[in-house]
């Protein structure tokens, strides 16, 4: 079988959106606080009459549309989410109902927040090599407005919603190298819902990707023989602008190689990360590619990505 | 008043772009051009450099840069 990896990204930004600027009197911030050390100036916000499975679902028909993808083509389809429509079912089911996948089609969903594409891409790597599978989709949905309190201001600020869906296949534009993963389970509640609300120590998780993303990086580059000099663009978990800068620094790399894609739409949680890989994807100068996700749990995980061609079936 | 030139050190040393001119460590981060993201910054700095670390219950009333300077004597008896 050849090597599997990303051969395409799909996304749904919904077209909604709500104005840092309407809040920043209110919160007695500068405009220049919000565009520099935050990042965000509006965020995308889904619309009241959709759900999670809305956002994946049309994420996934748009990356059908853009490939040609037939339902029946799919053999595994993967939704990372920590705000299902419901407990029960999971979002991967009402999303292959409703996108009218084959009954031979595996689903199911992980529950991971902003450490989850990177895991999600191990996962479905990991499981069409054990079942001899071609072509799978990794799908990113966790709406955050779902839980954020309008009036917190540690969080209102960041948090925006969107959908990604990442095909993998057999016939990749990225290979999937190499990966590292970590967990801080007894600092678990730096991130958390109390009561259905979300609530975050900001401070507390500043540290920990200060302290944390920088030597996973350099350790998932020591195990590929590489350095970070030799890393042409870093996709960091957009937490916010002020942490991908400071880590940026501590890896001693300029913020030219480390994208930023959240001043309109805000930290999507897992979506973040594909949300640039996107862009990046017919970039043919970008050839080695670090992503690392981070947040919730506390959990972290990194990748190293290496092209192997264009979309244009070179 | 004399400048804690450990609270020096560690704002250049977290590329913290503040206002040298009229820095007071007596003054408000905020009055300093210090502002709340940046006071993260400088207080994970000081951490790792001189291995202490500020309490959650502390944090909440550090309001200056003389307040850090007192925290970390204390931390550091």
């Amino acid at each position: 079988m050849n090597m599997l990896g990303i051969k395409a990204i799909a996304s749904y930004v919904p077209v909604g959106r709500k104005s840092n600027m309407d809040l920043a009197a209110e919160f007695e911030l500068e405009e220049d606080f919000l565009r520099d050390k935050i990042g965000v100036i509006d965020r995308a916000v889904k619309g009241a009459d959709q759900d999670t499975s809305d956002l994946a679902f049309l994420a996934l028909q748009k990356l059908m549309e853009d490939q040609s993808l037939s339902p029946e083509s799919i053999q595994v389809l993967i939704v990372v989410t920590q705000n299902p429509d419901r407990n029960i079912p999971h979002v991967s089911a009402l999303v292959h109902g409703r996108a009218g996948l084959p009954e031979s089609c595996a689903v199911f969903d992980v529950s991971l927040g902003c450490s989850g594409y990177v895991y999600g891409l191990s996962i479905l790597k990991s499981f069409m090599q054990a079942n001899g599978m071609t072509q799978g989709v990794l799908i990113t949905a966790d709406p955050y407005s779902k839980i954020i309190d309008e009036t917190d201001r540690n969080t209102v600020l960041l948090f925006g919603d969107a959908a990604t869906a990442t095909l993998l296949s057999d016939a990749p534009v990225l290979t999937l190298e190499a990966f590292s993963f970590g967990s801080r389970g007894k600092d678990w509640s730096a991130i958390r819902t109390d009561d259905g609300t979300f609530v975050m120590d900001g401070r507390e998780v500043f540290n920990f990707a200060a302290t944390t993303v920088p030597p996973d990086v350099r350790k998932l580059l020591d195990v590929a023989g590489m350095t970070s000099d030799q890393v042409d663009c870093f996709v960091m978990h957009q937490g916010s602008r002020f942490i991908v800068k400071t880590i940026a620094a501590r890896l001693k790399q300029p913020m030219s190689k480390f994208p930023m894609g959240i001043e309109h739409c805000g930290n999507t949680v897992s979506s973040s990360i594909p949300l640039i890989l996107q862009k990046g994807l017919d970039d043919l100068a970008m050839v080695n590619i670090v992503l690392c996700g981070f947040g919730v749990g506390l959990s972290w995980a990194s990748c190293l990505c290496k092209r192997t061609g264009g979309n244009d079936g070179k | 008043m004399a400048n804690d030139q450990r609270i020096i050190e560690a704002l250049t040393e977290a590329g913290i772009d503040y206002d040298t001119e009229a820095y007071d460590p007596a003054k408000s981060f905020r009055d300093n051009g210090i502002d709340s993201l940046d006071v993260m910054g400088l207080f994970l700095t000081i951490q790792e450099k001189y291995g202490v670390k500020f309490s959650e219950a502390e944090v909440p009333n550090i309001k200056t840069p003389l307040d850090i300077t007192i925290a970390l004597d204390r931390m550091l008896k």
